[in-house]
């Protein structure tokens, strides 16, 4: 038999109807294949099947997890869902399968492949949420909009919606994902949503955030600070990573 | 001394950052609040770091000082009264602005305020005080603070900043009260613990339900300034009220800071008062800054000495072995041998002393023990002891788990076996670590980018004539 590929969009939406779809299907394990549909590369000998996104499979999936594996292991398959490695979901669906004969305790099953596997995922898909929590960087335009943008590995602008819009209540501010052609906006007094943008609608945004007095202080507060005769630019570049400067305004010249 | 004071904003800030940023504490963790409608801010209790200088230190917090005139002349101290600098301050104003908008923009976590000593300490708290009142108050700031509380200044004044801020921190400067004679002439170790032991308390009263606070007669509490000036006439009384909810007092507990190399020490000395703070005082970090020698003073080490960063490191490493591994001070030194080993970490140090206790089999172990092998740490530690419920570990397992083999696997065993063939010798083992670290502790001792090498230092040869 031909190995089956399911190919799916790139959302936590996307990927567990697909989830759903293979699951119910019950196609053998080692036939089995769940990717991304952006840049697959067609192999011979496989069936392909699109999965067409279904928010009610999805909350089905959702729900199921949660009550049957746990809180703790839902929060991990959403995280890797978000992340950039190919493998994401063949490991969310093998963990799924093994969450369903274990019960709860599989997210304590440190020592097994796919759990770790799935762990790492989720880890590196967080660190990097917090890391941008850390590092983005706001402009802001002549109304006093915040603009800020990130170039994330991950789709992290989920994972950083809520802190900002618990932090800057009375603020509007806008976060644009520029990977994933995303943004993150957020309305003094309501809620926050995301929203797929254009790649020119992406920078005509962008243009309205200006440089500005207070950018010039933190360079000068931000050259002042270090101590010279501790100079480790090793050390500088373990925590915060060159990738991540490339908005950031005190590294900007 | 000149004092200026119409200088720019930038200028300003680049003469109270250069004066505060000797102060190693940057943290902004301990309290988790949330936001609140109508105001700016929260805080997380993990700490957010937004960037790290050119040093590697993380930059958490505007950290500046309020103002770098003093009337103290301790030795150590750039700011101290007898260097020829110049000499500015902040208005409220001036460090509301600052703090607001840096933090609008995600550039800071929160403000770090500390504070050269200008006519009285008691005198520069309440200014202090004024300027943190004005950014929660009017600019509605609900994010971290850290404040100085500043040796000498009165009671009421420091509790009064207490409800403002998240920590507050009083540094300690020199670990023995010897040292503090010395270096510090108008400050002495009883000032300084002071205020320590009243904030611990303050903050033990506020779970407990205890409220005891002397407000009566308060007319003379308030010093007045030179210039005849008091923050009673400054606020039309009734501000001193301390708010009802007496909770929230210094959520995030006290720091203190002691500096490293600039007297004569030893760690042991070092360690133990720092487990002494922890214990007695409630501390929540104790830090430790290696002395950077910028004043040339007779009882100082000489202006360019390098500073000791790896004896330094060695402390933290054993800071954090007493507050997250269950040592305590007397195991890791003794009297004896006061001092770190320069190319071992203490707990590789003291797991080589203690090989009796070695070879530990992973799957029965306690979780106490397992702490104390070199290259398990407290999160796979905690993952070994839920992972072994479920199945048997194995050492291609502990891998997964995050342990640090190399290192790890000269003190265990899984199911009765060790990794490899082992000799449990101290020597051995010694040498094999040592290996291992040398390239790390010498890089950290020596900056070995960008140097020629010198035939007298780097060859040895200095001893030859």
């Amino acid at each position: 038999m031909n190995r089956v590929v399911y190919l799916c969009e790139d959302t936590p939406d996307g990927i567990f109807t697909a989830i759903y779809d293979a699951w119910a299907a019950r196609i053998p394990d080692g036939q089995l294949s769940i990717r991304v549909e952006d840049n697959y590369m067609m192999e011979f000998f496989t069936d392909y099947v699109y999965v067409q996104t279904d928010l009610d499979k999805a909350v089905k999936v959702a729900r199921s997890v949660s009550r049957k594996i746990g809180h703790e292991a839902y929060d991990m398959m959403y995280k890797a869902s978000l992340s950039c490695e190919e493998e994401k979901i063949d490991v969310s669906y093998h963990f799924l399968k093994m969450g369903f004969t274990y019960g709860p305790t599989v997210v304590t099953m440190h020592t097994n492949d796919t759990v770790c596997r799935l762990f790492e995922l989720s880890r590196a898909v967080s660190n990097e949420a917090h890391l941008f929590r850390e590092f983005v960087r706001f402009g802001e335009s002549e109304e006093g909009i915040l603009i800020a943008r990130i170039k994330p590995k991950n789709q992290v602008l989920s994972l950083m919606a809520h802190h900002f819009a618990d932090r800057f209540p009375e603020e509007h501010f806008v976060i644009l994902d520029e990977t994933h052609r995303m943004g993150l906006f957020h309305e003094r007094g309501k809620k926050w949503y995301l929203s797929p943008l254009a790649v020119d609608v992406l920078e005509r945004i962008w243009m309205h955030s200006q440089g500005e007095k207070y950018e010039d202080l933190w360079r000068s507060f931000f050259h002042t600070i270090a101590i010279q005769e501790r100079t480790n630019p090793k050390c500088q570049r373990n925590h915060c990573a060159l990738r991540y400067r490339d908005y950031m305004v005190e590294f900007r010249k | 001394m000149t004092i200026l004071e119409d200088l720019s904003l930038e200028e300003k800030l680049t003469i109270l950052a250069d004066g505060a940023k000797y102060d190693v504490a940057c943290t902004s963790s301990g309290v988790e609040r949330k936001g609140k409608q109508g105001m700016t801010g929260n805080t997380a209790a993990c700490g957010i770091c937004h960037s790290f200088s050119a040093d590697g230190r993380c930059v958490s917090l505007l950290k500046i000082l309020y103002t770098n005139e003093c009337i103290y002349d301790c030795k150590y101290c750039v700011n101290r009264k007898s260097n020829d600098t110049i000499r500015t301050s902040f208005t409220p104003e001036e460090v509301c602005e600052l703090t607001m908008q840096f933090y609008r923009r995600n550039y800071i976590e929160g403000l770090f305020l500390s504070s050269g000593i200008r006519n009285n300490p008691t005198r520069t708290m309440e200014e202090i005080y004024i300027a943190l009142k004005m950014l929660r108050e009017e600019h509605h700031f609900n994010g971290y603070i850290h404040v100085k509380a500043i040796p000498g200044a009165d009671s009421r004044v420091i509790e009064m900043v207490g409800y403002l801020a998240d920590r507050m921190s009083t540094n300690l400067e020199l670990p023995t009260a010897e040292g503090l004679r010395e270096l510090a002439p108008n400050k002495t170790r009883q000032t300084i613990l002071t205020p320590i032991r009243q904030i611990q308390n303050r903050i033990g009263e506020g779970y407990s339900g205890i409220h005891r606070i002397g407000m009566q007669g308060g007319q003379d509490l308030l010093l007045k300034g030179e210039d005849n000036y008091t923050l009673m006439e400054r606020q039309n009384n009734g501000l001193m009220i301390p708010p009802k909810n007496r909770k929230n007092f210094v959520p995030a507990g006290q720091s203190t800071q002691m500096i490293v190399g600039a007297t004569p020490e030893n760690d042991y000395q070092i360690l133990s008062v720092a487990q002494a703070l922890y214990r007695q005082f409630d501390l929540r970090r104790v830090f430790y800054s290696a002395y950077i020698a910028l004043n040339d003073d007779s009882d100082l080490p000489a202006v360019g000495t390098k500073p000791p960063l790896l004896r330094e490191h060695r402390l933290y490493q054993a800071d954090w072995l007493m507050r997250f591994y269950g040592f305590e001070a007397g195991e890791l030194l003794t009297e004896d041998r006061p001092n770190f080993n320069v190319y071992l970490d203490p707990k590789c140090e003291w797991a080589l002393r203690h090989l009796e206790l070695f070879p530990v089999e992973v799957n029965q172990a306690s979780y106490a023990m397992l702490l104390r092998v070199p290259g398990i740490g407290v999160k796979s530690a905690r993952r070994i002891v839920m992972a072994r419920r479920t199945a048997k570990i194995t050492f291609n397992g502990l891998k997964r788990i995050g342990v640090v083999l190399k290192r790890a696997h000269y003190f265990i065993t899984c199911g009765g076996k060790m990794l490899y063939q082992t000799k449990i010798d101290e020597d051995y083992i010694t040498r094999r670590i040592l290996e291992l670290d040398h390239k790390k502790n010498w890089e950290l001792v020596y900056d070995i980018t960008f140097r020629q090498l010198s035939l007298f230092q780097d060859m040895g040869m200095e001893d030859v004539s």
